[in-house]
């Protein structure tokens, strides 16, 4: 095989996956899911030879005739997504065979999964910014389809709409940056693009970085559109793990580490990056520590997560932001997947309403468990060495006020993964509910995902090896090394400071409860969400009620009216010239007097 | 010579042959409309790689002078699907005691004028044709209309309105004719560049007014609310697919026929225009409760869109409105057909009155979700490539300002494109339509796959359709990308 062809391969295989489905569905519907999941592990295989074709050389062939011509970037900061999608989204499939084997539509799921799968694809491994934002549009295509997968349900819809409509204001941000680059160089490539990007007038560069940041916050859930995420949570679990976890919203992570050459012209935006990350881990974890339905509190830890991952892009961590990046793709897919195991079971997403599962669902409880720990930072699991990694780049850059808000946010990070842990899966039983654990097909994709959460960070040697064909610049270290700095760090202390605060905060959680009591204003601020949701909600209002008012005022009233009045006016008009044709000589005459007398007046002057 | 004769007379020879069956022949003179509509189709295909021109002395000194280029093609191929697409949709509906071979004749009619306003290289032609494409179109809205009350005043509004606008534009061929002594477009061609720009802009202006209209700027929209919601389908499907269809291909044939200095001028109260079309249109859209209203207001601000590319000036943003003929009619004959399957299940297009109709017709579903898409230009479909090539436009003539604007109206017709679906498609069904077992009719059926093929296809592989599109511009002296 053309080993050039592979890209090209692994992005058509699961989009040929997603047009066979419904087709197959017409002559075999219940093949559908087993058919999935074949064409997930084709492209899970092809994924493995993509890892050796980092660096190469892939083939590019025209799209637009004369405007787009389109190919791979295959480096690391690209195959990390893409392998996340392709194997993530394997196991994601092999979990869905028990998880919606009694759900209807299943061709529509399987489909739009796999077009899902294909389009993050080819979003990380674009080699210009169209294409990028092509995949880009079809991944939020996707995710508004699958948020509205339960229909019939008015919540899962408008949660859908709600998703699109936000993220479609980050990406026209994007779209704006990238035609402005476009306008400016000529070129959609994304390599031109960031080497010529230095010789735009300033105005326009903070214009285009405004842009990126743009849409960066748009599909990474970033302050202040964060709104779309919790809501989100309507979907089947699988795909809260795939692509509201693991894959999607990391998209705007990326996204700002690819242009992060054109990011580091504009310094101000740099700074403007991490505060946005930190403050969005705070608010992110702030609001997850005090939630009580589970998928939730998953989604506002992937915000706080992802709020991470931008602050660290925003200090200059690009390597470090794709490292969480990594890390976090793996166990927070573990814990959505755990946590649709204990729903699957108990019906019911209120934690308060579950409790002592461990006993009944050993494996999922343990694998939530580590799943949690990589979450919190704990050594020696994945979160630890990336979240280290984050904060010691913020240590670097010095810059203190974003570093102060993303260790606080730390601090409640162990709190509430702690807290999440306990209230599910320990203490008492809640629920009157038989429980069982979850069968094979779906404790085999958390084992493996807990086994990654363990060793993934192993993997930093190759990851930092290949990373100099980026172009950015990166620690170059092995697992040892890592190892031996991290624990060196300064960072590690403040990891250290913040779990052990965070487990004494959660160790006498009920001695705090006082303070209920002296903030009432806070915690009602918290319950909902600071507010946004409030302030959106009335602002969309405000829309309506103008569009409202044009339509029945202007445009039925004013507009209307002058149609009529033109013609009511002209009958008027007629029936009152009318009068003039008498047919009386006498007037006649007269008519045509003054007439020849008008055109005597013109003539003479 | 004689293939042209054979495109433009094809429909008007379709249609005297289908007036002339007996009333209860009805189905049989549909099928034949219907073949005729293919047959053109299939006629502008097999033309396809040629550029040809006849020259027709009709005696008087009179000369009619057609042309066939990609442009041509590319509207002709348009306007030929959408007309068997709208007989297609109305061959289901023989039980209707109205219609009548009559219905389909006017039909036909209709592509005749349209053809030939996409054939005419002399300006009194183009004129004339473009009359006589309005008077069947008028008959079609004020006879098979669904709204007793207001069919009168419905119809004479989208006469007059539209005809304003015919007259501006002849009073524009009055004075080049006038002044340059000649209506021949090709001679005109050279002629034209000689004039001052202060006149130009002025004929310029009074010449697109035909096309202002009948693409629905504001404020010269009001007759399409009406005409579109209150026609039956086949009527609305017409309107939608044709009638735009060529009101978009004046603007791409006369753009390149004025000298840019000209335009230059138009430029900016054009963009302008267009924002407020767009941002206006999609308010109504927004604020909308009846589902087909909603779907006519929608067409209004996606012309906004397609004005905006034509101001542009630049080649991307031209070809974008240019692949624009394409993508506006599929998708709205889509949109529309899709939600009527429902309205008609339901009897009713009222928002409110709808809901969870994914359930019963879930191809419908698909096809208006894919529709909608399209609609507010989101891949992997159609509406895609013509809406970034247009905003790519925006910013090619360092318009950021109206480009961002513009980009921001975007968010507005996704707000009302998901609303429309979401109140159709989604949500509990109501109890009364639970039962019910319907099959959709087999047509019906097989218009919305033809158009969601197309949709898909081409919004995944643009390439084939793009191609004609930069072919037809190159043929026009404007050169799209590199």
């Amino acid at each position: 095989m053309n080993k050039e062809m592979i890209p090209l391969l692994l992005l058509i295989v699961p989009l040929a996956g997603a047009a066979l489905v419904p087709l197959l569905n017409f002559f075999a519907s219940r093949a559908v899911p087993l058919f999935s999941v074949f064409v997930g592990l084709v492209t899970a295989v092809i994924g493995f030879f993509l890892l050796g074709q980092i660096g190469a050389q892939a083939a590019s062939f025209e799209w637009l005739p004369g405007v787009l011509k389109t190919g791979f970037q295959l480096d690391t900061l690209s195959v990390v997504p893409a392998l996340i999608a392709t194997w993530i989204g394997f196991l994601v499939l092999i979990y869905s065979l028990g998880y919606m084997k009694h759900e209807e539509n299943l061709s529509r799921y399987y489909s739009l999964t796999l077009l899902f799968i294909a389009s993050m694809i080819g979003m990380s491994l674009a080699d210009n910014f169209l294409s990028l934002f092509f995949f880009w549009e079809v991944m939020g295509v996707c995710s508004y389809a699958l948020i509205g997968f339960f229909y019939k349900d008015p919540k899962a819809a408008s949660a859908g709409v709600k998703a699109f409509l936000t993220t479609r204001i980050g990406d026209i941000g994007l779209l704006a940056a990238i035609l402005t680059i476009y306008a400016f160089t000529g070129t959609f490539s994304i390599s031109q693009g960031l080497a010529e990007g230095s010789k735009i007038a300033l105005p326009l560069l903070n214009f285009i970085a405004f842009g990126f940041i743009l849409g960066a916050v748009g599909k990474s859930a970033q302050l202040p559109l964060h709104v779309w995420l919790p809501d989100a949570m309507e979907a089947p679990t699988t795909i809260s793990a795939l692509i509201h976890a693991a894959t999607m919203v990391n998209a705007g992570v990326y996204l700002l580490a690819r242009v992060y050459p054109l990011l580091s012209l504009v310094p101000s935006w740099l700074v403007v990056i991490q505060w946005i990350g930190a403050l969005t881990a705070l608010l992110g974890s702030l609001l997850a520590a005090f939630h009580n339905d589970l998928k939730r509190i998953l989604a506002y830890s992937t915000i706080s997560q992802l709020g991470y991952m931008v602050f660290a892009v925003g200090v200059g961590g690009v390597f470090a932001s794709q490292f969480h990046l990594f890390s976090h793709a793996i166990f927070k897919a573990l814990l959505f997947l755990c946590a649709g195991a204990v729903i699957h079971e108990l019906k019911t997403r209120d934690i308060r309403e579950m409790g002592g599962l461990q006993k009944f669902m050993p494996v999922t409880g343990t694998t939530f468990l580590i799943g949690a720990l990589a979450l919190m930072g704990l050594p020696v699991l994945n979160g630890f060495f990336s979240k280290d990694m984050i904060l010691e780049e913020g240590l670097i850059a010095g810059s203190w006020g974003p570093l102060i808000v993303a260790a606080l946010a730390a601090l409640l990070t162990a709190y509430y993964s702690l807290r999440t842990t306990a209230v599910v899966f320990w203490g008492k039983r809640r629920t009157s509910a038989h429980v069982k654990e979850a069968p094979v097909v779906m404790t085999g994709p958390l084992t493996l995902l807990a086994l990654g959460s363990l060793v993934s960070w192993v993997l930093v040697g190759p990851l930092t090896t290949s990373w100099i064909r980026t172009g950015l610049e990166a620690p170059h270290i092995d697992w040892l090394e890592l190892l031996r700095e991290t624990f060196s760090s300064t960072a590690f202390l403040i990891t250290v400071c913040v779990i052990v605060l965070g487990f004494l905060i959660f160790y006498y959680r009920r001695n705090l409860g006082w303070l209920k009591g002296k903030i009432p204003a806070f915690f009602k601020a918290v319950s909902v969400g600071l507010g946004f949701d409030i302030l959106y909600g009335w602002l969309s209002q405000q829309i309506y009620a103008t569009s409202n008012l044009l339509s029945t005022f202007f445009e039925e009233k004013v507009m209307e009216g002058i149609n009529r009045a033109t013609g009511e006016g002209s009958v008027a008009l007629s029936i009152s010239s009318r009068k003039m044709q008498t047919g009386d000589l006498h007037w006649n005459l007269l008519y045509i007097v003054v007439a020849l007398l008008i055109i005597l007046g013109l003539i003479l002057w | 010579m004689v293939e042209l004769l054979v495109l433009q007379f094809l429909p008007l020879l379709g249609a005297l042959i289908v007036l002339l069956f007996p009333k209860d022949k009805k189905e049989t003179a549909a099928i034949l409309a219907l073949v005729t509509a293919l047959l053109e189709l299939l006629f502008v295909f097999l033309l396809l790689p040629q550029k040809l021109t006849v020259y027709l002395g009709l005696g008087l000194g009179v000369t009619m002078v057609l042309s066939f280029d990609y442009l041509t093609a590319i509207v002709l191929i348009v306007l030929s699907f959408a007309c068997a697409y709208s007989l297609l949709y109305s061959l289901r509906k023989p039980l209707e005691h109205e219609r009548s071979p009559s219905f389909y004749s006017l039909i036909l009619l209709v592509l005749f004028g349209t053809v030939g306003v996409a054939l005419a290289r002399d300006l009194i032609q183009f004129y004339v044709f473009w009359e006589a494409m309005l008077i069947p179109a008028w008959a079609l809205v004020v006879n098979w209309n669904e709204d007793p009350k207001k069919v009168r005043y419905t119809g004479l509004k989208f006469f007059i309105i539209t005809h304003i606008g015919a007259v501006l534009t002849l009073a524009s061929i009055l004075w080049i004719y006038s002044t340059l002594g000649t209506t021949n477009m090709f001679v005109l061609q050279d002629l034209l560049p000689k004039l001052p720009v202060s006149t130009l802009v002025w004929m310029a202006a009074l010449f697109f007014m035909a096309f202002i209209v009948k693409l629905a700027i504001f404020p010269f929209h009001t007759w399409l609310p009406d005409a579109y919601t209150t026609s039956s389908m086949p009527v609305t499907l017409v309107l939608v697919g044709m009638m735009t269809s060529v009101g978009i291909y004046g603007f791409a044939r006369f753009l390149p026929f004025f000298p840019r200095e000209a335009l230059l001028k138009l430029s900016l109260p054009f963009l302008i225009a267009s924002l407020v079309n767009m941002f206006y249109g999609g308010a109504m859209a927004l604020a909308e409760k009846n589902a087909k209203r909603m779907i006519a207001y929608s067409s209004m601000s996606q012309m906004g869109y397609v004005l905006f590319g034509f101001a542009t000036l630049v080649p991307l943003g031209i070809s974008g409105s240019v692949f624009n003929i394409m993508n506006q009619a599929v998708t709205k004959l889509v949109l529309f057909t899709s939600v009527a399957l429902v309205a008609e299940s339901a009897s009713t297009w009222r928002l409110d009155e709808l809901g969870g109709w994914a359930k019963r017709h879930p191809f419908a579903a698909v096809c208006a979700s894919a529709a909608m898409l399209s609609l507010l230009g989101a891949p992997p479909v159609l509406g895609f490539w013509p809406e970034f090539l247009t905003f790519s436009g925006g910013f090619a003539s360092s318009n950021y300002l109206v480009a961002s604007l513009a980009l921001v109206a975007s968010v507005l017709t996704a707000a009302y494109g998901l609303r429309l679906v979401r109140f159709v498609f989604f949500g509990p069904l109501q109890k009364e339509h639970e039962g019910s077992v319907i099959r959709p009719p087999w047509n019906t059926s097989l218009a919305l796959a033809a158009g969601l093929l197309i949709m898909i296809i081409f919004g995944i592989y643009p390439g084939p359709a793009f191609q004609l599109v930069r072919g037809a511009l190159n043929l026009l002296g404007i050169q799209v990308g590199g």
